[in-house]
């Protein structure tokens, strides 16, 4: 049976790490950048007592702190090919408060020769310590792709606007894409020209994400990049970092001949109703109507949950989406009064299974009254299913650090305020399923009928 | 339509010369005087009519107590002296026989009436509560008339067109017609109803006056209804209005993507209204005015005809327009904050400026608006108070024009809504937004009573709920000198004063509060709060239980009480209230309901 792959903690980041591929300012393989920062060993024992900490006053079912130092003592010794003395777990355990704890873990740090020498431990071996303790995952993240991440939700995305990839080492790097109205277009890059250096500093032998570092700032600073064409002798470029909205709707090619208006969403984010609103009032300029509208959300991940509940306000009326379970409590995801779409008819395309976030908005939606047609993916089979699915991916800066740690501080729960895991979903997933789909086909227009078929192609 | 020609040339200016001295106004009792003007003045331009035939444009002045009126078609004005106290709102007859004046201190009708032209007679006749609007209904046989503080319209039936004979000075005639809101704005409809919307909510009212009974109510989504409009081609209504979402944070980002405020006009046949199976909410169809990086905030009053339509949006001195059939509005930009809009004819339109003190003549001209005269003359505001208003209700304030103050606190007041402003410090915890009358006697301020200083919590607001661009703060005054002005402002709103009648109900009431342990969080000698924080057993969205006792003065203005609004009335909240440790008895309720709301 394929294993679906589930939006947690660790897909999460994959499915950001995809889409930051697209965009040369947010880093792909952050991670391993991090893993390079080379954690000296004077700092070791603050910043672990930092991320212990910052675990404990966020993470939404926190393990002990006893339970983490001991993990980051057997990891690290590992990672440095020592042994632990066999009674550590014990005299972990026997210690009284903090402060005690944290005294035992400076001397194991100096038994295993990890603070007075010039060695090192790895982020990487730290965060494997922290992600064996804790249930749902941790992270690591740079302070700048938490922010990139954050910009991605929001929309608000600041760079130049560009999609790079490597050419074979040594050769550096090249424009795959270049975003239209953006600001690298408006300073002449064009789409497959050759990176050759940022600043002046070659980067021929530099890899993807160092240059991808390079070229990220913040607002309105510039950054020279010099590039050339297979052919043309070298240009070089100044260019305004600024906030490029990036597309997250598109409007099927097809729709000028059809009165259902077929959009399709890449994202939910802050700008999703924004964007929809906008291609249905372009498209109703004139005589068109659209009566009905289809949203395709096959394929929608959902940035942040805070942007999926404002989504559901834009369609559905006075229902609960679902509860998100924080450290303060549970919170009831409501939305209000009214949809943003009038009589118009609502139809979402969704594939059970892909999104847990979709699943939950699914359901409201049928709920609602609307019409969710579900598809069967080859890509995505309803099997296997981790206890806990869905987490709100939110990024806590651990003190006195450059990078944040990505917790579960919040849980999607259903309505009911089950957790969503297998029997929950078991649940939800009937209601969305395919003997339903002929009626629903049945019931529509032609036109319709049209559209979901050209959509099937 | 049918209608007389219409002609007032007692306004013409050479007429004023030639007859004026010959007395033909001894019966014009109440009039000061009759000013003829070079140059118009306006002074707090606030309500605005036009004779059917376009010929003549009367303007009434809040401030100035008069009545501009001027002649379209020689441009020539004419300033009528009234000595009403607060004017609030001007009507003119479908026949042009009668124009009426309301006004404030004390509440009262001005009724001009007009023969072949000349000003033939007034009489002043006193009103039961304080006018907002008036309508004249569109045979002429009825005026409707907004009572926002007594939660009524009042309905009086013309006679052969003029009001109902009663003593001079005395109470007119005349049904109130009580409504579950509080209205402002009116809008004649056909045989002889009105529709009436709520000054501060979403809610409407349709009035039968031959009844004089409400005869159906309806909700649109949202509130802050700036105008209305009826499109005689389409026989549609459009109003203008703001939608505020509770799920919504005040971020920059959720402001941006308009998600927190949309500014809109709703659009929908005037059928529904009179039928049962409809709701106006669901059969609307709303057109966005703001959009990214032009939010567009505090849509007021507006115009259609043939499908176009203009809406003067108050909050970012502008005027949207929008052809038939299309979807986006155009921008014009005009002098300070346009509130009100006559057409006169054809595309051509006049708007009124209340806090700029002018008047703006717009045409339409290869698909916008655009302006083709001033009256008066813009005034910068000079005092504290003065700059304190203009600023309260500016969209300068916010990121990209989304909302001003009055979005939210609409006129000072409240529509009971809830908003996410982390005024507690975090998000995920909305918050019912409270009324700013009489907001410099009730501190502490914030919900959890956590800001000593209200000049603080006001620039905490400009800042982090309303997000001023910072290209704004490089060019204009700094949020702090802003805040400044914005409490001198809100220190003089205090809640409209009706009489209160003394009863031994009101007293029991009043004994109950007293023993029964309101008064120790609600203190009487601080204005019926305190300045401590209380658990009264009652949980936020994120456990915080301690709340600063909100004042309970102008209790009876409120829809909805509690920081989530979970009670929409004293009756449901009393019984309920977890720090009254007693059961009431029916009598008892009813008692202290009694004192409550003449608090």
């Amino acid at each position: 049976m394929t294993r679906i792959p589930r939006f947690s903690l660790a897909s999460g980041l994959l499915a950001l790490w995809m889409l930051t591929c697209c965009f040369a300012n947010l880093t792909p393989g952050q991670d391993t950048s991090l893993a390079k920062n080379v954690l000296f060993a004077k700092s070791l024992n603050s910043l672990i007592r930092s991320i212990t900490e910052t675990v404990l006053a966020s993470h939404i079912e926190p393990p002990t702190r006893q339970q983490m130092v001991l993990s980051v003592i057997r990891q690290i010794a590992v990672a440095t090919h020592q042994s632990v003395p066999l009674d550590l777990a014990t005299t972990v355990s026997n210690t009284k408060d903090a402060e005690e704890l944290y005294l035992l873990l400076a001397s194991e740090l100096t038994k295993l020769g990890v603070t007075e020498s010039e060695s090192a431990v790895d982020l990487k071996v730290l965060e494997a310590a922290y992600q064996s303790s804790l249930f749902n995952g941790f992270n690591f993240i740079a302070e700048s792709n938490a922010r990139a991440e954050e910009q991605l939700a929001s929309n608000r995305y600041v760079g130049i606007g560009v999609q790079l990839s490597q050419l074979t080492k040594g050769e550096g790097q090249r424009f795959m894409g270049v975003i239209a109205g953006g600001p690298a277009e408006e300073a002449g890059v064009l789409k497959n020209d050759i990176l050759e250096a940022v600043e002046d500093k070659p980067t021929m032998s530099t890899s993807l994400e160092d240059v991808i570092t390079m070229l990220r700032g913040p607002e309105s600073t510039t950054v020279t990049v010099t590039v050339r064409t297979d052919t043309q002798p070298a240009r070089k470029l100044s260019i305004v970092r600024r906030v490029v909205p990036i597309k997250t709707a598109h409007l099927s090619d097809k729709n000028h001949q059809e009165r259902a208006l077929l959009i399709k969403l890449d994202r939910i984010t802050a700008s999703s109703l924004n964007e929809i609103q906008k291609l249905v009032a372009k498209f109703e300029e004139g005589l068109n109507s659209a009566k009905t509208i289809v949203l395709d959300l096959r394929k929608t991940t959902v940035s942040d949950i805070h942007y999926l509940h404002l989504f559901a306000d834009g369609f559905l009326d006075e229902l609960s989406l679902g509860q998100v379970q924080s450290r303060a409590g549970v919170r009831n995801l409501k939305t209000e009064d009214g949809n943003l779409f009038g009589d118009r008819k609502i139809v979402f395309l969704v594939t059970p299974g892909s999104s847990d976030e979709i699943d939950l908005f699914s359901l409201a939606a049928v709920e609602a009254g609307l019409k969710v047609i579900s598809f069967s993916s080859t890509e995505f089979e309803v099997g296997f299913r981790p206890s806990t699915l869905s987490l709100s991916r939110n990024t806590i800066p651990v003190v006195g650090a450059e990078y944040f740690i990505q917790l579960a501080t919040n849980r999607l729960l259903t309505r009911t305020g089950e957790r969503i895991d297998a029997k929950a979903l078991d649940r939800i997933l009937p209601k969305l399923n395919r003997p339903k789909l002929a009626e629903d086909f049945i019931n529509f227009t032609s036109e319709l009928n049209q559209v979901l078929r050209k959509l099937e192609d | 339509m049918g209608l007389p020609h219409f002609s007032i040339p007692v306004f013409h200016q050479n007429w004023l010369k030639t007859h004026s001295c010959i007395g033909l106004f001894c019966a014009f009792v109440l009039l000061a005087s009759l000013l003829q003007a070079d140059d118009i003045v306006l002074d707090r331009p606030v309500a605005i009519c036009v004779s059917a035939d376009g010929e003549f444009v009367f303007i009434g002045n809040q401030r100035g107590s008069s009545l501009s009126v001027v002649e379209m078609r020689t441009m020539e004005s004419t300033q009528l002296a009234g000595g009403w106290n607060t004017l609030t709102d001007i009507a003119i007859s479908p026949s042009a026989t009668q124009l009426l004046v309301v006004s404030d201190n004390p509440p009262q009708i001005t009724e001009l009436l007009f023969d072949s032209g000349v000003i033939q007679g007034t009489n002043t006749n006193e009103l039961p509560g304080i006018p907002a609007k008036l309508a004249i209904s569109q045979g002429g046989e009825y005026v409707c008339i907004s009572m926002t503080w007594k939660h009524a319209v009042f309905l009086i039936e013309l006679v052969n067109g003029k009001l109902p004979t009663s003593p001079s000075g005395q109470l007119l005639p005349g049904q109130l017609i009580p409504l579950g809101f509080q209205p402002k704005e009116l809008l004649p409809l056909s045989e002889g109803r009105f529709l009436v919307a709520d000054a501060f909510g979403g809610s409407l009212a349709v009035i039968d006056s031959k009844h004089a009974k409400v005869v159906a109510t309806h909700k649109i989504l949202g509130h802050h209804i700036g105008g209305f409009a009826r499109d005689d081609s389409t026989q549609t209504i459009a109003i203008s209005h703001q939608r505020l979402s509770a799920n919504a944070r005040t971020t920059r980002d959720d402001i941006h993507w308009g998600l927190l405020m949309q500014n809109m006009v709703s659009i929908f046949p005037e059928s529904i209204l009179s039928d049962p199976t409809k709701s106006v909410s669901r059969s609307a169809e709303t057109l966005m005015l703001g959009d990214l990086g032009r939010g567009a905030a505090d849509p007021s009053g507006l115009v259609a005809w043939d499908g176009c339509l203009a809406v003067a949006v108050s909050g970012s001195s502008q005027i949207a327009y929008k052809k038939k059939g299309d979807r986006n509005f155009r921008f014009t930009n005009v002098e300070q904050s346009p509130t009100r809009v006559v057409r006169i004819s054809g595309s051509k339109m006049m708007w009124i400026n209340p806090l700029g003190n002018t008047a703006t003549i717009t045409k339409v001209f290869d698909e916008a608006i655009v302006v083709t005269g001033s009256l008066g003359t813009e005034r910068v505001p000079a005092t504290a108070e003065d700059r304190g208003e203009a600023a309260f209700f500016s969209s300068q304030l916010s990121h990209d024009s989304w909302m001003s103050c009055s979005s939210c606190h609409v006129d000072g007041h409240s529509p009971d809504l809830l908003a996410d402003t982390k005024g507690d410090g975090r998000y995920d915890n909305a918050k019912r937004i409270p009324s700013l009358f009489n907001i410099a006697n009730t501190g502490p301020w914030a919900w959890d009573g956590s800001e000593a200083i209200l000049e603080n919590q006001v620039t905490k607001t400009i800042a982090t709920s309303m997000h001023r661009n910072p290209s704004s703060r490089e060019t204009g005054a700094s949020d702090r000198s802003i805040a400044q002005d914005i409490v001198a402002y809100l220190s003089k709103l205090q809640y409209p004063k009706e009489p209160v009648e003394e009863t031994a109900v009101r007293k029991q009431g009043q004994a109950l509060f007293e023993s029964r342990g309101c008064a120790t969080c609600h203190k009487p000698e601080s204005h019926f709060t305190s300045s401590e924080t209380y658990d009264v057993g009652v949980a936020d969205e994120l456990g915080q239980t301690k709340f600063n006792p909100p004042s309970l003065e102008g209790l009876r203005y409120r829809r909805a009480y509690f920081h989530d609004a979970r009670y929409k009335s004293l009756e449901k909240l009393i019984p309920n209230h977890p720090d009254a440790k007693t059961t009431w008895t029916q009598t008892e309720l009813t008692a202290l309901e009694t004192f409550l709301i003449a608090l």
